[in-house]
């Protein structure tokens, strides 16, 4: 099974090579003169960040990490991707619990900044002035001025915070909460939480819609995605995704069309109608989807699958696997730079 | 025992008021329209109608082994009591963020004296850990009055069939589901080699870390300082369970509670990586539990404060990988067709 997997991956990745006419490999125009767009994949497992280059897929470098990597974003300008780190000691914070600063252009970790405890997951505000994380044993979100790098504000949140997104217009940020299977809203005009509304069982991550007129919740146990109305902050309908489903990762495609929903129990991304708000594909992929993450053009999806140690590069048009990348072990989140 | 006409007017009248908050709103409920805004009520007392909040989820605990309320005894409390304390603090904190409130009316020791807070004191939910025979009463009473009651340690068969009750759900795995999960973890069905020494079957354990449990756990020993056990995450779970159903149904009676907890599509969180909710057929809640060898037990931190050797996690029956579903979560236990559960 595991050499299967390795051949079909070796197949894909050659086969990656290959294509040059469609997806990634169309935007990088010139790839002599431009630096290559690069993913960043945090494992959790063997405790570094895999850089893979694109179109190839080859590995560029991985970067080594003290403490178990997690949630993975890039900058606003795309210079530094920033990851989130753990230590091994709950509710309590040390300095293990970080934000790590990676240098693009280095493939270096230049900073590290507070995270709070125990950072898991966080968005960047569109400005890239503010970090927001969920600190999930303290039940808080730590608001980060990358700036100075200095945590600026704590806010109360659910218990278990986990999944952390910012409305494209910057304003509201929503943090998911696994046990109390709430979603709080943090207004950053004053970096107060000034709604809170329930969700389906053990929301994990969150993402909002491009226009930002809709936001998306997974629920892990309750095997859906919950659709908020976000001039309300209120759930107006429900996706079911089947009950083995067990999503996590959810993003949307660059129209808001499509939804792009990791389930990590089935092993499968489930692609959605975002109007109709029903399953329309199911894509097979790698062991344990968890992280996913979206090309600009949105012709590629890419998933960490936590459990066979790859990604999965998945063709939207075609809505099958194209490629799968050995990362480390136990990859958790991706994130893209494009150039 | 099968509850008597009166007791079944009881449950509908309450399940009619309920099902209008309940009925299409599974997650569209956003429970900040309860009234004022209403701080989350804590702490023990009772029967102080001042001091009363309305439209407060009214708990009482019943620790047949624990310190009653107000009690002088040097007792300590016990790891249920504990885990019931960690379940109120976070609904109460839940509470804060979405409205709504949760008090803890009373502790008490017997099962007598829950009996008369039943009658009394507009109870929501009863949870208890008490014997087969205080269950049973406790079950007939909370019926009679429309007041839910989770029990959290009771094993007995028995209640779950022919004493089964309308109002009473099971958090504690019977004596059927534990017997089952050790027949399989003996035939080696979720373990690699077969066993004859006989697992000891648990509900939690502190080495627990996928899921949640991890997180659960340390939420639960930094507080106490010792290790969460199957009593605790009882404890834990049945406040939970409450909680969520009245702010799902959004109501706190209790008679709207035990209509969403019998609802089909009502499940469940507890940290242990799948859907919980409770049999249709004999309210006994489906759940994995976990086998873990006799000398296997977590233990608890030395007074040296060095971290204990915990050793590998038990093994969950059914087992994590067959992504448990109801079916296989039915395996543990009395199935439908042989419960002799009726419901009057």
């Amino acid at each position: 099974m595991v050499m299967s997997r390795l051949i079909l991956g070796i197949q894909c990745l050659t086969l990656a090579g290959l294509l040059t006419a469609t997806g990634v490999a169309a935007q990088t125009r010139s790839a002599a003169s431009r630096p290559a767009s690069l993913l960043f994949v945090s494992n959790e497992g063997s405790r570094d960040v895999t850089v893979v280059r694109l179109p190839d897929l080859s590995v560029a470098a991985t970067i080594p990490l003290r403490e178990r990597p997690r949630g993975i974003q890039p900058s606003a300008d795309r210079r530094r991707v920033y990851v989130a780190l753990s230590d091994s000691i709950p509710t309590v914070q040390s300095p293990g619990d970080a934000i790590a600063v990676i240098d693009v252009a280095s493939r270096k970790v230049i900073a590290r900044y507070a995270g709070g405890t125990d950072p898991e997951q966080f968005a960047v505000t569109p400005n890239g002035a503010t970090l927001y994380a969920a600190n999930e044993d303290a039940g808080t979100a730590s608001a980060i001025d990358l700036r100075t790098g200095k945590v600026s504000e704590t806010m109360a949140v659910g218990i278990e915070p986990e999944g952390v997104a910012v409305s494209p217009d910057g304003r509201w940020i929503y943090v998911t909460a696994e046990t109390s299977n709430t979603v709080s809203v943090i207004d950053t005009r004053s970096d107060r939480v000034v709604a809170s509304f329930l969700v389906d069982v053990r929301p994990r991550a969150a993402t909002f819609a491009p226009d930002g007129k809709r936001a998306y919740v997974s629920a892990e146990i309750g095997g859906s995605v919950s659709v908020v109305d976000t001039r309300t902050h209120d759930v107006i309908t429900t996706i079911a995704l089947g009950d083995r489903s067990k999503p996590v990762g959810v993003v949307t495609s660059p129209d808001g069309t499509w939804l792009y929903v990791a389930n990590g129990g089935t092993n499968t991304v489930a692609v959605v109608d975002a109007a109709a708000a029903r399953v329309v594909a199911t894509i097979p992929v790698g062991r344990r989807p968890w992280g996913i993450t979206i090309s600009r053009d949105g012709a590629r999806v890419f998933t960490a699958n936590g459990l066979s140690d790859d990604i999965s590069v998945i063709d939207t048009r075609t809505r099958t696997v194209v490629a799968t990348v050995k990362v480390g072990k136990r990859p958790w989140g991706v994130a893209l730079v494009e150039r | 025992m099968s509850a008597p006409e009166p007791d079944r007017r009881v449950f509908l009248n309450h399940a009619t008021r309920a099902l209008a908050g309940v009925i299409g709103t599974h997650v569209t409920a956003r429970v900040g329209g309860w009234g004022p805004k209403i701080q989350a009520v804590m702490g023990l007392r009772g029967g102080d109608a001042r001091r009363r909040v309305p439209a407060a989820l009214r708990i009482a605990i019943v620790d047949t082994r624990g310190v009653a309320a107000g009690s002088t005894s040097s007792r300590p409390l016990t790891t249920f009591g504990m885990g019931v304390d960690l379940g109120m603090d976070e609904a109460a904190r839940a509470a804060t963020l979405l409205g709504g409130a949760i008090e803890l009316v009373s502790r008490v020791s017997g099962a007598r004296h829950a009996i008369g807070l039943i009658e009394r004191e507009r109870l929501s939910v009863v949870i208890s850990a008490a014997s087969p025979d205080e269950t049973a009463e406790l079950g007939d009473a909370a019926a009679r009055h429309g007041v839910a009651l989770l029990n959290a340690s009771a094993t007995d068969d028995g209640l779950r069939n022919a004493r089964c009750a309308r109002h009473t759900f099971h958090v504690a795995a019977s004596d059927a589901m534990r017997a089952d999960a050790q027949r399989l973890w003996s035939a080696g069905a979720s373990h690699p080699a077969p066993r004859a020494d006989g697992g000891e079957v648990v509900l939690w354990d502190a080495r627990l870390e996928r899921f949640g449990a991890a997180q659960l756990n340390a939420r639960f020993e930094s507080r106490f300082h010792q290790p969460m056990d199957s009593d605790a995450w009882a404890g834990w779970f049945a406040v939970k369970v409450a909680w969520e159903a009245s702010q799902r149904a959004k109501a706190v009676d209790g008679g709207a509670v035990a209509v969403y907890l019998e609802r089909d599509a009502t499940q469940f969180d507890g940290q242990k990586g799948v859907p919980l909710s409770f049999r249709g057929w004999d309210h006994q809640l489906r759940q994995p539990l976990y086998v873990r060898e006799r000398a296997q037990r977590p233990e608890t931190p030395s007074s040296t404060g060095a971290e204990p050797d915990r050793g590998a996690e038990p093994t969950p029956v059914p087992p994590s990988n067959t992504e448990a579903s109801r079916t296989a979560l039915d395996s543990l236990g009395t199935s439908e067709q042989a419960s002799t559960c009726r419901w009057s």
